[in-house]
């Protein structure tokens, strides 16, 4: 059986690999030329195999089921819209992942919105999403103080330690200095062991 | 700020106690420092487990049906312009459209598209998305009461305006919060609106 790889910044570690069922399922470059003719059809489906990794980063990166489906949903369109630009350079899922990173960033600016509240206690959806996809106590301990972080800290936290990205990508991603990523990382570490040794 | 500056202020900058200025220097000193950088990946190394969280988490309802109505049609293959450019040319597609409608239906109330305030885009743009539903609902009502030739010219003009429409909004996802690309935005949504209200008045005198 064939598999549709995802974009991984460190392939064998973190790509997620989607089985298909033989002869199912159209390349993702012909999926991409398709939308990029305005096919909504394989549009739909450059969707599907995409929105668990994307709905995944923005979960994290909010914190808040609700507004991730919010940020999931504005990712797509957002990528409808420069699917005409999309030349190929690099693979469709990396440019889809810093799109919706620009997307969260650019939300989060333009919102002038600063995230201080504790979601891990706060948000029950969050809560029963993560409940839903912890294999152990401690998957879901993780994910819960990952959430309790400050959005900066949390940010790097996310791109660096679970997305696997390294300072200098997360730098260029999203505008910060390679100090800022290194800093926001040993705060989030830090207070991540301290929230789970409690 | 020196190696010992920042081991003396590390503990306060993670409980976010440090003033703006020394957290800033903190974080330039990184930039700089393999050793410093070095030392606090020892201190800190990768939290377990994180690595082997899962990649993909699937939305708890299906976001497609949502996506698939804000999807707009676009044609041909385009030419990647720099923000300026892509405001410009909306600005010319407005004009463009305003003086077709001006000419083939009848004058309406004036719009105030320079008067409107910076404001933050996407509340406003979900209000006015949601009335431009409504009024292409009722518009496609009246479909029937409408030649070929008038439903032509509003079918033309609406493509221009939500071509100009995609437009400004790709120049403003690409440079979020630039006050004047958020007014384009608005006063092509209400470009928008006006049409769509005259083009409905149109078609109940038809």
């Amino acid at each position: 059986m064939s598999t549709l790889a995802l974009a991984s910044p460190h392939p064998g570690v973190l790509a997620a690999r989607i089985p298909l069922a033989p002869h199912a399922a159209p390349a993702v470059s012909e999926l991409v030329q398709r939308a990029q003719r305005g096919d909504e059809e394989a549009f739909g489906a450059l969707y599907r195999a995409h929105v668990g990794r994307v709905h995944a980063l923005c979960l994290r990166l909010s914190g808040d089921a609700q507004a991730a489906g919010e940020l999931t949903q504005d990712v797509f369109v957002r990528v409808w819209e420069a699917l005409p630009s999309f030349r190929g350079e690099s693979a469709f899922g990396s440019w889809l992942f810093r799109l919706a990173m620009n997307v969260f960033l650019g939300k989060r600016r333009a919102t002038g919105r600063r995230e201080r509240r504790v979601f891990s206690t706060a948000e029950p959806a969050f809560l029963e999403q993560a409940r839903e996809r912890a294999h152990s106590g401690e998957q879901l301990d993780l994910e819960q103080a990952i959430a309790a972080l400050p959005p900066g800290a949390r940010s790097v936290f996310v791109l660096h330690d679970v997305e696997g990205y390294q300072h200098g990508e997360i730098a260029r991603m999203t505008g910060i200095a390679e100090g800022t990523s290194k800093a926001q990382l040993f705060r989030a570490r830090r207070l991540l062991r301290e929230a789970l040794s409690r | 700020m020196t190696c010992t500056e920042l081991r003396d202020r590390l503990d306060a900058y993670v409980r976010g106690r440090l003033a703006p200025g020394d957290a800033a220097a903190l974080e330039d000193h990184l930039t700089g420092c393999a050793a410093c950088s070095a030392w606090l990946e020892q201190l800190e190394p990768s939290t377990e487990g994180a690595a082997a969280l899962a990649k993909s988490i699937e939305p708890a309802s299906d976001l497609w049906p949502g996506i698939q109505a804000r999807l707009t049609p676009f044609r041909g293959t385009r030419v990647t312009l720099p923000s300026w450019a892509l405001a410009a040319a909306a600005v010319v597609l407005i004009a463009l459209s305003s003086a077709i409608t001006a000419l083939l239906l009848r004058p309406g109330p004036g719009t105030t598209m320079a008067s409107t305030p910076a404001v933050s885009v996407s509340p406003l743009e979900a209000q006015y998305a949601a009335a431009a539903t409504e009024l292409s609902t009722e518009l496609e009502r009246a479909r029937t009461r409408l030649s070929p030739a008038t439903l032509a010219v509003i079918e033309r003009n609406l493509a221009v305006i939500d071509s100009a429409l995609a437009e400004s909004r790709r120049a403003l996802a690409g440079d979020p919060g630039n006050a004047a690309l958020e007014r384009l935005v608005i006063a092509t949504w209400q470009q928008k609106m006006d049409f769509l209200r005259r083009a409905t008045a149109l078609s109940g005198e038809s």
